[in-house]
């Protein structure tokens, strides 16, 4: 339970911070909340010869609207979320899913960043990113670029971010006034892993749905995208037997590995029942019900 | 001061815990914040096999890294001696290991990361030997056996030379204990039953989790004394014990107890770890202490013992119990500690709790290499209200009785004598039932939510019942069952109170300084109670069984009552008035019949000391409560009072997905006499989320031997969200030998929880599970299951 010995830097700028990386060669690890990360070094999964902690980088804190985006600076802490007037206003889902997430002490110190750069498919905000259609900013010493988080999750905590990479920021869209959303997560008690979780945004016309996106935590190497299902959905008026069949839909792509909190069988019925209920609500949301 | 000083009384009242501003402010200093000068850190390699053959130990290269002081095997403590109830564990182990938890070598250094760094470097070449898990398979002929040979000798005087291996007799087979009791004819009482049912129950392995993990710091002066700061539960029985492990004189070894982080019957055996770092202090000459990890914590401190319960019972139609037949296999693991005696106190479930005249019971408990069980708070008696108390339900509703009323009609009154030989001398169960009954709307609910099953709708509502009987006046497990006190009274009026009886968190320490108070007239905030020291304090059994507001509290007021009678002889003599016409209010002597103020206490106490009689206050008591040894047959009255409660659990079920939510808890508790309600409400509702976890979220898992969840991040402790709302209510049945009336109840509260659950989860969805924890994936398995029987 102790973990291997470690140097320890704290870079005041971005630009420190990324030619740290680029000069530890693979060796070292960025340091954000230290939620994720401490327990792995505790247990050895993960022994980093330097950690390079960007706890006091104030560019990479901070919310702020662009454009029709809005950018989340990526040590921005869950309670900054949950707390943020913006996000309330502009895209109620994402403070809705970090209620969900652990505990206040955990989130008092876990980011954003830390959460979706970790690459555990438990995590919540991963699906959440990838049914938001969100963007990430990367940097290292060569330059910035920008990808899709549906492209962004490649296996258990593996992802597109290079060694010499640095996640600095979150684009999540404003939502439009109409947009349906809903994250629906079955935990064993509170602060605990999803046993399953499925997250919903969708947008009506008249009764169609016109577009919607469905994702699911932890019932796959990576958060989930449920595009049969989608698809099936997309230009009807959704009633319960396609929300049934949406379901099924959902069920069939899920391969979640048995632990603790349930064998196959359980957590892709629960990713079913999840799957249910956060369409069912988004419409209500979408149709101004909720 | 008024003239006339008015009685008060501390008794019933909210009083904060005496150790709560230190405990609050965080300058509490557990055994983790002390440390001796010249201390070494303590570290244990464990088993890497769950079972196999040691070959070979190389400690070389573990000697070799620089900061190492010591490194220990078998080998280099030949006069290791075994330990535990049965003496069937050798701190260090020899030839063999039984499970993963084992401990191989230890290491002294100069710090806790070097000691690591030199556990990594010790190697060890083991033989794999077949792996023996399921306690069923334990008894099958052929099965691998965990004990098969001597450990060692005998454990004789000449045999305990250097050099000879001291252990174990070995066994021929994997039974560590068998438990057998009767009453009656269960066979005539099958007869006369018009309902008969039997099921199989199983419990699970949970474990403590004191925040307080387990440590030690052991040192040896240089005229060889050894003294040992431990979280024990039981210092003056440990003093004696490792005196005889050790083959010291007891006189030489001294323990302090530091402020314990928690304990519920954890810490009443001794452990490997404890002699261990005894022996890296002896081998380095130089104090150790060894602390746990969390992880160590989970891996190797002890567990409450899993059991297979089948349990047969049968009734009348008009809803007499006939008879009780119970056959229960207990997973010893691979030593035997207090886990394995608990069929003592579920056998006084079985046979006691109801009116039943015929009742068996037979339990085994086995060897397996699994982790080992110990003692927690209700000792058996979860497992066995369990079972119990599911199947009185399921008896009521098979001849149509109302459950609540079934109880009623079986349930103890007070002066009875049960077959087995308990005396109920107060007993408030009916009142428990019929309390939490009324307060919780039981039978009315129950009705609504059984007629609402089959609606539609993924919430279903149950309300469930249970009740407990448990010691509340000692228990006579142990040749004396006593506590003794000394008190003293110094010149300004200040009482401190010396006595054998550890505090653990269960504000024992507060209690006992109220019933001082109230002989002696003095306020709280004038006594002091040392209780952590065995050169000190005097002799206590140990903190276990609920046993200490009742045994320490009388003699905590033997003593009082021995000063005040000194005190008001002598003020009598100063105030020429006999000394019945006096009392003790509030620091001074007053007319009783008045109030009037005669003197101050102090002031008396001073003349005392400086008349020539030179006397200050200074009393010493000992307490042994009439209660008396079970015979072989297990018939006994074991202990002088017995606590009652009655607990109604109210759930909600989510039948969509198995999550089981806890509404509302109503608890009836027969305490005798509420002594400190702050801390009796503190007790209670502690016990009840303790008993919740049990039925809902806790679980060690162990696999293959192996320990899957050795982290609070997969062991699920009930955290403040979950815990529902609570109502607890006293029944105060005044108990004749209890201090100021009142009864034990450290363990109650936990005990009924499970068994009410499972009661409200039948009630809700119809569907009975007779296997804990209730998970998601449980629940939502039984309920389907039965959907598609019912399709
Ligand atoms: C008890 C407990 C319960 C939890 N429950 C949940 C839950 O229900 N839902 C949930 O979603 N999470 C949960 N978590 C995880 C928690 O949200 C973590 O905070 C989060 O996963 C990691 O964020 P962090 O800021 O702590 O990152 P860290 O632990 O510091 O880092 C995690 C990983 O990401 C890397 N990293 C961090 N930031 C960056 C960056 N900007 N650029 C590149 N790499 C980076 C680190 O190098 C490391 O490999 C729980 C954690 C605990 C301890």
């Amino acid at each position: 339970m102790i973990p291997p010995s470690f140097s320890y830097r704290a870079p005041a700028t971005v630009s420190e911070a990324l030619a740290l990386l680029n000069e530890s060669d693979g060796e070292a690890k960025v340091l954000a909340g230290g939620h994720s990360l401490l327990p792995m070094m505790k247990f050895r999964f993960a022994e980093p010869a330097l950690l390079i902690d960007i706890g006091r980088i104030p560019e990479l804190k901070g919310i702020r609207q662009v454009g029709n985006r809005i950018h989340i600076g990526a040590m921005t802490t869950e309670n900054e979320l949950l707390e943020s007037a913006l996000l309330k206003e502009k895209c109620p889902l994402l403070p809705e899913v970090v209620r969900w997430i652990a505990d206040p002490q955990v989130r008092n110190r876990g980011t954003i960043g830390g959460d979706i750069a970790h690459g555990d498919p438990a995590n919540d905000h991963p699906a959440t990113m990838r049914a938001l259609e969100a963007e990430f900013v990367l940097k290292s010493a060569d330059g910035e670029r920008v990808v899709a988080a549906d492209d962004f999750y490649l296996g258990t905590y593996y992802t597109l971010l290079e060694a010499n990479e640095l996640l600095t920021e979150i684009r999540v869209p404003v939502l439009p006034p109409g947009t349906g959303y809903a994250y629906k997560k079955l935990k064993r008690k509170t602060g605990d892993f999803a046993i399953a979780a499925a997250c919903v945004v969708l947008s009506l016309t008249g009764d169609k749905c016109e577009r919607i996106a469905i994702t699911l935590t932890n019932v796959g190497p990576t958060p989930l995208r449920a595009e049969t299902a989608e698809k099936l959905l997309t230009g009807k008026a959704i009633d319960d037997q396609l929300v049934e069949q949406a379901a099924q839909l959902a069920m069939e792509i899920c391969d979640p590995a048995e632990d603790l909190r349930g064998d196959k069988e359980y957590k892709i019925h629960m990713a079913g029942e999840m799957t249910r209920r956060a369409i069912r609500e988004a419409i209500d949301r979408a149709r101004g019900r909720k | 001061m008024p003239e006339v000083i008015e009685k008060d009384t501390l008794i019933g009242k909210r009083i904060t815990k005496l150790d709560a501003p230190e405990k609050a402010g965080g300058k509490t200093r557990y055994i983790h914040d002390l440390n001796v000068p010249g201390q070494l850190y303590g570290k244990i390699l464990r088993s890497s096999r769950v079972h196999a053959l040691i070959k070979k130990i190389d400690t070389s290269k573990a000697r070799a890294l620089p900061g190492v002081h010591a490194v220990i095997t078998a080998a280099d403590v030949p006069y290791q001696r075994p330990i535990g109830v049965a003496k069937d564990h050798l701190p260090l182990k020899t030839d063999r290991v039984r499970s993963l938890r084992d401990e191989i070598a230890a290491v002294a250094a100069e710090t806790p990361e070097i000691a690591e760094a030199a556990l990594k470097l010790i190697e060890v070449e083991y033989e794999d030997l077949p792996v023996l898990t399921d306690p069923r398979e334990a008894l099958k002929p052929g099965a691998p056996l965990i004990h098969p040979e001597p450990h060692g000798a005998d454990g004789k005087p000449e045999h305990l030379k250097p050099g000879m291996p001291v252990a174990y007799a070995g066994k021929p087979d994997n039974i560590a204990m068998t438990f057998d009791y009767g009453q009656g004819d269960v066979a005539q009482g099958e007869r006369e039953s018009d309902v008969v049912l039997e099921h199989t129950f199983r419990l699970h392995y949970v474990t403590h989790c004191c925040m307080g993990v387990s440590g030690i710091i052991a040192e040896f002066d240089p005229s060889g004394n050894l003294l040992m700061y431990s979280n024990t539960q039981v210092p003056f029985l440990h003093k004696r014990e490792f005196a005889e492990i050790l083959d010291m004189d007891p006189a030489r070894i001294r323990i302090i107890q530091p402020p314990i982080g928690g304990g519920f019957g954890s810490k009443l055996d001794i452990y490997p770890f404890e002699p261990i770092t005894v022996f890296l202090a002896k081998a380095t000459r130089r104090p150790v202490k060894l602390v746990f990890t969390r992880e160590e914590e989970f891996l190797a401190s002890p567990t409450r013992q899993p059991v297979i319960l089948t349990l047969r019972s049968g009734c009348r139609k008009d809803g007499t119990l006939t008879f009780r037949t119970v056959e229960t296999l207990h997973d010893n693991g691979a030593y035997t500690s207090w886990g394995a005696t608990t069929p003592f106190v579920m056998m006084q479930t079985i046979s006691s709790l109801y009116r039943v005249s015929h009742c068996k019971y037979h339990t085994k408990a086995v060897y397996t290499n699994n982790p080992y069980a110990g003692s927690f708070r209700g000792y058996g008696n979860l497992q066995a209200t369990f079972a119990v108390e599911s199947h009185m339900d399921m008896l009521a509703e098979a001849i149509g009785m109302d459950p609540l009323e079934f109880r009623l009609k079986n349930a103890q009154d007070p002066g009875e004598v049960t077959p087995q030989g308990m005396h109920f001398k107060s007993c408030g169960f009916k009142d428990c039932l019929t309390t939490a009954a009324r307060a919780s709307d039981y039978s009315a609910k129950r009705r609504r939510y059984q007629a609402e099953q089959a609606r539609p709708g993924r919430f279903k509502r149950g309300i469930g019942m249970a009740s407990m009987l448990h010691v509340g006046g000692g228990a006579k497990i142990y040749p004396s069952d006593g506590c003794g006190t000394i008190l003293k009274m110094d010149d300004f009026g200040a009482v401190t109170l010396l006595t054998g009886a550890s505090e653990i968190g269960q504000g024992s320490e507060t209690v006992l300084a109220q019933l001082v108070c109230e002989e002696l007239g003095v306020p709280l905030s004038a006594v002091r109670v040392i209780n952590n020291d065995t050169e000190i304090t005097p002799w206590d059994v140990g903190v276990h069984a609920s046993r200490t507001t009742f045994i320490a509290g009388n003699s905590a007021i033997g003593a009082a009552r021995k000063a005040r009678a000194k005190i008001l002889a002598a003020a009598a003599g100063v105030a020429q008035m006999a000394p019945e016409e006096l009392d003790l209010r509030a620091g001074h002597i007053v007319e009783a019949r008045t109030g009037k103020m005669v003197m101050s206490l102090p002031k008396l106490l001073r003349q005392l000391h400086f008349n020539d009689k030179a006397e200050l206050v200074m009393t010493s008591f000992y307490y042994e409560p009439p209660s008396k040894h079970q015979d072989k047959q297990f018939k006994g009255d074991v202990s002088a009072a017995y606590a009652w409660a009655t607990q109604v659990v109210e759930v909600e079920v989510d039948t969509d997905t198995g999550i089981v939510r806890l509404l509302k808890v109503t608890g009836a508790h027969d305490v005798g006499r509420v002594l400190n309600r702050l801390g009796i409400e503190g007790q209670i509702e502690g016990g009840i989320v303790m008993g919740q976890g049990y039925a809902l979220t806790e679980e060690l898992m162990v696999e293959n031997g192996v320990v899957k969840n050795p982290a609070f991040r997969d062991y699920k402790l009930v955290t403040a969200p979950e815990i529902p709302e609570m109502e607890v209510h006293f029944i105060e049945t005044m108990d004749g030998e209890g201090p100021q009336g009142a009864k034990g109840v450290g363990e109650a509260p936990a005990i009924c929880i499970a068994a009410a659950t499972a009661n409200a989860i039948c009630n809700a969805t119809g569907v009975r599970i007779f296997e804990l924890p209730f998970t998601p994936e449980k629940v939502y398995r039984a309920l389907h299951a039965a959907r598609k029987e019912a399709a």
